[in-house]
């Protein structure tokens, strides 16, 4: 059996208190009722199966607080997809959300990495729709990524697999074609 | 060349079990031991209070670990268990040193295991850990402890990968401590320095940590240069100083260097690149002696080259088109197109700008190209990775002219480095798709010249790395390109890559070869036959090289496509190779090619052939008239099948010369020397094939004449080969030159059995005696009928030992196959005449100087050269034998059965375990003959010991099972002494294993009689009648007296029989007393004195005075150390077996004395002294004392 195969490494970025941990926890089935912020960074090995292929995830999810953020780009090597969650309910914020992820994208390491934003917190009464926030971050001008925005919900889990598999195929598509 | 077949042999076997059995796999599917490891986690504080308890454990968890080498993740899914035991265990301070140190072995051996990328991640990363690891790496203990540092480090390289500022430790760790010390930056630089010039593979731990640690965005402004020039100092050092800590340092900084390059982000280690470059190739480490520094130095250069470049995929690259890549390619389209436009506004800027970045690359590509000729394999590879990854950034152009140097590596004047790294190279670009098909056309010839690059270099050739690369080459040009693009060239790559699987030389090439051919039939599908080929040529078809030769060429070289190439490449390349094995393969494979198109063979083949055999090399010419021997074989054979006549194949002009061959060679006196030899042996074949092929020579021809002298000159070579081929050629040159059909002929033939004859009797050198018995043995029918009364007289004579030629084994076992050979040449009848076949009298004489060869001894350097011929002896019976009973039962005689049966059975239990096997083989075809054997003798107790089935499935030469067998025919009478003479010769010999079942089996027996003494009786009398009837035979007596001495000591069996039976002890004494006389054999001595110590166990009073007579010789003899033996023992003998019987006279008191004096007298000093003493025992014993002789 090889192993390497099938092998996808995730970078999970986003302002702190975006959910980005809560997103993690949730794909490796642990706890969600106590999160603390992430000071520092986690890494999980999940296994996924899309389309009848088994996939081990490793995801990496680093803190959002702003003193971190200049460490990001420690992260960006051999990096396949990108995560951007984003707190759809903190509208005060958005842009500095959308500064952020345009800087990551000018990123060159990040070249050619797939992009999955996930509007998180739709639960939230007060929380914007996806196309809202994808308007605000302006994907639609972004030619550069593969991209996909869902609004999704960290703690109900609504989209949150529909996304990973979006994320999983197209990256497939991209490496492991020939193989 | 004996071990290859042997080794491709047994591959071939492994795999035929494991096919067929499911037996055998070097794969595991799950971590089966986790149970155990974690029972061994638990009582680690347990297992490390005593140190042998904890190594044992360590190398307990190595054994089991390192099964999971090869499929480590497996053990994924318990690492995390494992690893949060482990790492709990090495964070608490309160632990003994003893337990911490072992934690970190096994953390070590985790990592060593899995990879330290992977526990890299599993690692805890917290920021606590941080100051307490650091600490630990710092103290003295770890930098000593490799296990310890190893692991730390590797650690640290993930908790400093947190996305903090590292100065904000400072601050809390000086609110702790007073005195401000050196920041944690410091500390963490001094641990790395400390540890990248150590010789284990911390270094390299170290390195990855240097790396991690610089490129962190807060510290690659203030400390990466500091750090660069710091590893330059090292770099600049010298070469030449020989100190091997330099060049660990070196290591450890390149390695440093190369990760923070391929880790590091390219806009920040830009600035560094130029001076990493320059300062690299100023140190001149990219040419340093060492290897490994060579190959670290390629490593950097390739990344700080990538440094220059931005990564991009190269648009230019060749697609095969079902690559998704819509975004790249727009993207990429996007720039050019905005670089174009830019180009137009500013056009001066830009181009100088882009030139001033090519002139770098570009010394870093020629760099690399120069590593690709490098004198070792692991730097080749290594630049021809890193010029595959810098052309994938570069501009078509550019990369096009990267593709044209490479291909310029490939030319005469390039050494075999080049054309290897040239493969490598080509075949990484091919990968990346970088090798566009525009250059297919000049590719592929080099490609099938790069196939069969084999040279001969001195003693050793080279070559089979290049094939094997480009094998590879070819592998990588399949999954590269679409089939359209390969049309063109499909003939030529499916024909060298078949050449390569089936007639390369090495056994990895032919699967490198049959490999990449798969991969085109599977991705191309465009080679002719592809998938027929290519379920015969399997990788494991091709490993047997006789195999490829001789089977699956053939069934290639049925699709016309590839006849011709095969055959001309057969010709070209290796009918004229550097190895001799690999010519005699080709001629054979020549054989079966010339049946599929002789007519192709014989237009265009012949007369190169024939050229071939006068050339003025010994290579060409030895395997040039080999195949042409093996080529008119085939085509007489084609010829005949065909009802063609001969010359439409070979015209008469081109037989002239094939027959004229032998003498010209013999006028250009290239029989002589070393190359002699080769053309000895291939023009023996040529005679063999053209006999066989019945081509016409005139009866007077001078030919015939010189054909003769040479087969006789070549039947006394002293190599095996040449001899072999000779006799066989003899064979069918007399048959087919040499019938007695003409009074002439019949008086050559009479004059040539009384030539051989007379040297038989005559020579004194065995290699004539050998070559010439074996010459007699060929002869056919014809030539023997008339003549077999005198042919055999003379053979038999040959079998029996004579003293002047007693050490010919080899000559005699030839002489008994050669009888064989003409007693099945002529066949056997009752009432024929005795020169013509094997009638009563012949018969009887066959069997009786066989029988006397089953007594062949003979012993020298090489040890029991004597049982080749009673092997031989053997085999004879056997086949004679069976054909005596088919012709008529009646010819044998009673006595000759029996002795034959008796004699069979006592070779079955001797000391070989071939020899056995080959008799057990005898025996059992003996016993069930058809027509069975008659007379034989207790035949329903051996048809009841020797059951049908048990004959067809035991294995003979096994000693486990076949004396347990043996042993029961002891009943018999008249098995038993024949029986016991080779029983007791095992039992006695020097090997374990034999004399242990042996003498088990013996025991067994013997325990199993105890209620019928009778049998004991026999038995004890039939073995001291063996002793005395070859009493002062070494080879015999030994091994019995050690028997005897083994039956007496471990088993009580015999007591039964021998208490208080003095004439039977007495008798026993007699004979050994005589087998000591004038012996100077410790081993016999030692044996001898143990029996006679045994028997104060047994003996009556009187016979225990024998004994002590005996003793008393020994206890003065004039070796010290029998002396001392002798003493020991009879010291043994009397506290052990003075209670039960009383020894001597006097009683205990005496016993005390005699104890006494045997204790303090120091035997092994002076011989006076020591015959003092003991004529002192003698007389407490009431014997008298042994009086020197005089002389």
């Amino acid at each position: 059996m090889k192993q390497k195969e099938h092998e996808v490494r995730l970078l999970m970025l986003g302002l702190d208190n975006a959910g980005k941990t809560t997103v993690v926890k949730q794909f490796c089935g642990e706890d969600i009722t106590t999160i603390s912020p992430t000071y520092g960074f986690n890494i999980k090995t999940v296994e996924h199966e899309v389309d009848n292929h088994e996939y081990r995830l490793n995801i990496w999810d680093v803190g959002g607080q702003s003193s971190l953020r200049s460490y990001w780009r420690n992260y960006f090597e051999c990096t396949d997809g990108l995560i951007w969650v984003v707190d759809s309910a903190d509208v005060d914020r958005l842009r500095d959300c959308r500064q952020e992820l345009r800087k990551l994208l000018e990123e060159e390491r990040l070249a050619g990495a797939t992009l999955l934003v996930f509007a998180n917190k739709q639960d939230l009464p007060e929380a914007l729709s996806a196309e809202q926030i994808r308007d605000v971050l302006e994907l639609n001008e972004l030619k550069t990524h593969h991209w996909y925005i869902l609004p999704c919900s960290a703690v109900t889990g609504q989209n949150l697999i529909a996304g990973i598999d979006w994320l999983i195929r197209d990256i497939a598509a991209r490496i492991f074609i020939l193989e | 060349m004996d071990g290859e077949v042997e080794k491709e042999k047994s591959e071939e076997e492994i795999r035929s079990v494991g096919d067929d059995m499911g037996l055998w796999s070097c794969t595991l599917d799950m971590f089966q031991e986790y149970q155990q490891v974690q029972n061994m986690l638990n009582t680690i504080e347990v297992d490390t209070k005593n140190e042998l308890l904890a190594e044992k454990a360590f190398e307990d968890l190595i054994t089991i670990l390192n099964k999971y080498q090869e499929q480590p993740h497996l053990l994924d899914p318990h690492l995390e268990l494992m690893l949060d035991h482990l790492v709990r265990l090495a964070r608490d301070p309160t632990q003994a040193k003893s337990v911490t140190r072992q934690t970190f072995k096994y953390l070590w051996l985790i990592v060593k295991v899995r990879g330290h990328k992977i526990i890299f991640k599993k690692l805890p990363h917290e920021v606590k850990d941080l100051i307490p690891v650091l600490e630990l790496l710092e103290c003295h203990d770890a930098s000593e402890d490799f296990y310890q540092s190893y692991v730390l480090l590797l650690w640290l390289s993930i908790i400093i990968y947190n996305p903090f500022n590292m100065t904000i430790f400072d601050t809390t760790t000086t609110t702790t401590t007073t005195t401000a010390g050196p920041t944690v930056i410091e500390r963490i630089m001094t641990v790395i320095k400390t540890h990248l010039n150590s010789a284990q593979k911390s270094r390299e731990m170290a390195a990855y940590l240097a790396a991690r640690f610089l490129t962190r965005p807060d510290l690659c402004n203030q400390h990466l240069p500091s750090f660069i020039d710091n590893c330059f100092e090292i770099l600049d050092i010298e070469s030449q100083t020989t100190n091997i800590t330099a060049i660990y340092h070196k290591l450890g900084v390149l390695r440093s260097l190369g990760l923070i390059f391929k880790l590091g982000r390219r806009d920040e280690l830009a600035g560094h690149a130029d001076t990493v470059f320059g300062r690299l190739v100023a140190s001149g480490v990219t040419s340093a002696p060492e290897t490994p520094i060579r190959k670290l130095a390629v490593k950097l250069l390739q990344r700080v080259g990538l440094i220059f470049l931005r990564p991009k995929v190269a648009a230019w690259r060749y697609q095969r088109g079902n690559r998704k890549l819509a975004i790249n390619v727009e993207s990429g389209r996007a720039v050019a197109a905005k670089e174009g436009k830019k180009k137009d506004k500013e056009e001066v800027e830009v181009e100088e700008d882009e030139e001033e970045v090519v002139r770098e690359v570009e010394e870093v590509i020629d760099s690399l190209l120069q590593s690709l000729k490098d004198k070792d394999t692991v730097v080749r590879w290594s630049a021809a990775k890193g010029v595959g990854r810098l052309t994938a950034r570069l501009p078509r152009q550019f990369g096009d002219e990267v593709v044209g140097a490479i291909l310029e590596l490939f030319t005469g004047r390039e050494s075999d480095k080049a054309w290897h790294g040239g493969c490598l190279a080509l075949a990484e670009l091919a990968r990346r798709g970088l090798l566009l098909p525009e250059r297919l056309s000049e590719v592929t010839p080099l490609v099938e010249r790069a196939l069969v690059y084999d040279e001969l270099r001195g003693q050793c050739s080279v070559g089979a790395n290049i094939r094997d690369a480009a094998c590879y080459l070819c592998w990588s040009m399949a999954r590269a390109y679409h089939p359209q693009q390969l049309a063109p060239y499909v003939q030529q790559l499916a024909t060298g890559l078949l050449i390569v699987a089936l007639f390369d030389r090495e056994i990895p090439c032919r699967r490198a070869g049959s490999a990449a051919f798969q991969e085109h039939v599977g991705r191309q599908g465009a080679f002719p036959h592809g998938i027929e080929i290519m379920t015969a040529i399997d990788y494991f078809a091709v490993g047997k090289r006789t195999n490829a030769y001789l089977n699956l060429s053939v069934l290639v070289a049925g699709y016309p496509e590839y006849t011709q190439v095969l055959i001309d490449h057969l010709v070209e390349k290796k009918v004229t190779h550097w190895d001799s094995v690999i010519r005699e393969l080709t001629a054979k494979a020549l054989y079966s090619l010339t049946m599929v198109c002789p007519e192709y063979l014989s237009e265009k083949v012949l007369v190169g052939l024939v050229t071939g055999a006068a050339s003025g090399t010994l290579a060409t010419r030895h395997g040039a008239i080999l195949s042409l021997a093996h080529v008119t074989h085939a085509l007489s054979t084609v010829a005949s099948r065909t009802h063609t006549p001969l010359h439409t194949f070979i015209n008469d002009e081109m037989l002239k010369k094939i027959l004229a061959i032998i003498s010209t060679l013999e006028e250009r006196q290239l029989y002589r020397g070393l190359g002699g030899e080769y053309m000895k042996q291939a023009s023996a074949v040529l005679i063999e094939k053209i006999s066989l092929s019945q081509l016409p020579i005139d009866d007077n021809n001078i030919i015939l004449k010189v054909w003769q002298d040479l087969l006789e000159d070549c039947i006394v070579s002293a190599s095996d080969n040449i001899r072999t081929s000779a006799l066989d050629a003899l064979a069918s040159f007399w048959t087919t030159y040499h019938q007695p059909t003409t009074p002439d002929k019949v008086e050559w033939r009479n004059k040539l059995i009384h030539r051989y004859i007379n040297v038989l009797h005559t020579t004194d050198r065995e290699l004539y005696c050998l070559g010439y018995t074996a010459a007699l043995g060929c002869l056919p029918k014809s030539l023997a009928c008339g003549k077999f009364d005198v042919l055999l007289q003379a053979l038999l004579s040959t079998i029996a030992i004579r003293p002047n030629t007693a050490t010919w084994a080899e000559t005699r076992r030839q002489a008994i196959n050669s009888t064989l050979s003409l007693v099945t040449t002529l066949g056997i009848n009752a009432n024929g005449k005795e020169c013509d076949t094997v009638a009563k009298d012949g018969l009887t004489s066959i069997y009786s100087v066989l029988f006397k060869s089953l007594d062949d001894y003979t012993t020298n350097c090489r040890g029991d050269i004597g049982a080749w011929v009673r092997e031989a002896a053997l085999v004879a019976l056997k086949t004679l034998t069976l054909a005596v009973l088919k012709e008529d039962p009646g010819l044998l005689s009673k006595d000759t059965v029996e002795e034959m049966m008796y004699r069979v059975c006592q070779q079955a239990v001797e000391r070989i375990d071939r020899t056995r096997k080959v008799a057990g083989t005898t025996l059992s075809a003996l016993l069930y003959s058809s027509p069975p054997l008659p007379h034989i003798p207790c035949e329903d107790k051996l048809k009841a010991v020797f059951p049908r089935d048990t004959c067809t499935t035991i294995n003979w030469a096994s000693e486990k099972t076949t004396y347990t067998l043996f042993v029961q025919l002891l009943d018999q009478s008249q098995y038993r002494p024949r029986l016991l003479l080779g029983i007791t010769y095992s039992t006695g010999g020097i090997a374990a294993n034999l004399s242990r079942y042996t003498s088990e089996a013996l025991h067994t027996y013997l325990n199993g009689r105890a209620d019928q003494p009778h049998l004991l009786h026999s038995f004890w009398d039939t073995l001291l009648h063996l002793f005395a009837e070859h009493q002062k035979v070494d080879r015999i007596t030994l091994p019995l007296i050690r028997t005897l001495s083994d039956l007496l000591m471990s088993s009580a069996v015999l007591d039964t029989i021998l208490q208080d039976n003095d004439k039977a002890i007495n008798q026993l004494i007699t004979l050994l007393r005589k087998e000591c006389i004038k012996c100077s054999d410790y081993y016999k001595l030692t044996a001898v004195i143990t029996i006679l110590c045994e028997l104060l166990r047994l003996t009556s009073p009187t016979a225990t005075r024998n004994v002590f007579t005996q003793m008393a010789i020994f206890l003065g003899y004039q070796y010290p150390k029998v002396r001392a033996m002798a003493a020991t023992s009879l010291l043994t003998a009397i506290q052990e077996y003075s209670e039960e019987r009383d020894l001597v006279q006097g009683g205990e008191e005496t016993l005390e004395q005699i104890n006494t004096i045997l204790e303090d007298t120091e035997w092994m000093n002076n011989l006076n002294e020591a015959r003092t003493q003991r004529n002192r025992i003698c007389q407490l014993a009431g014997v008298s004392p042994p009086q020197p002789k005089m002389k």
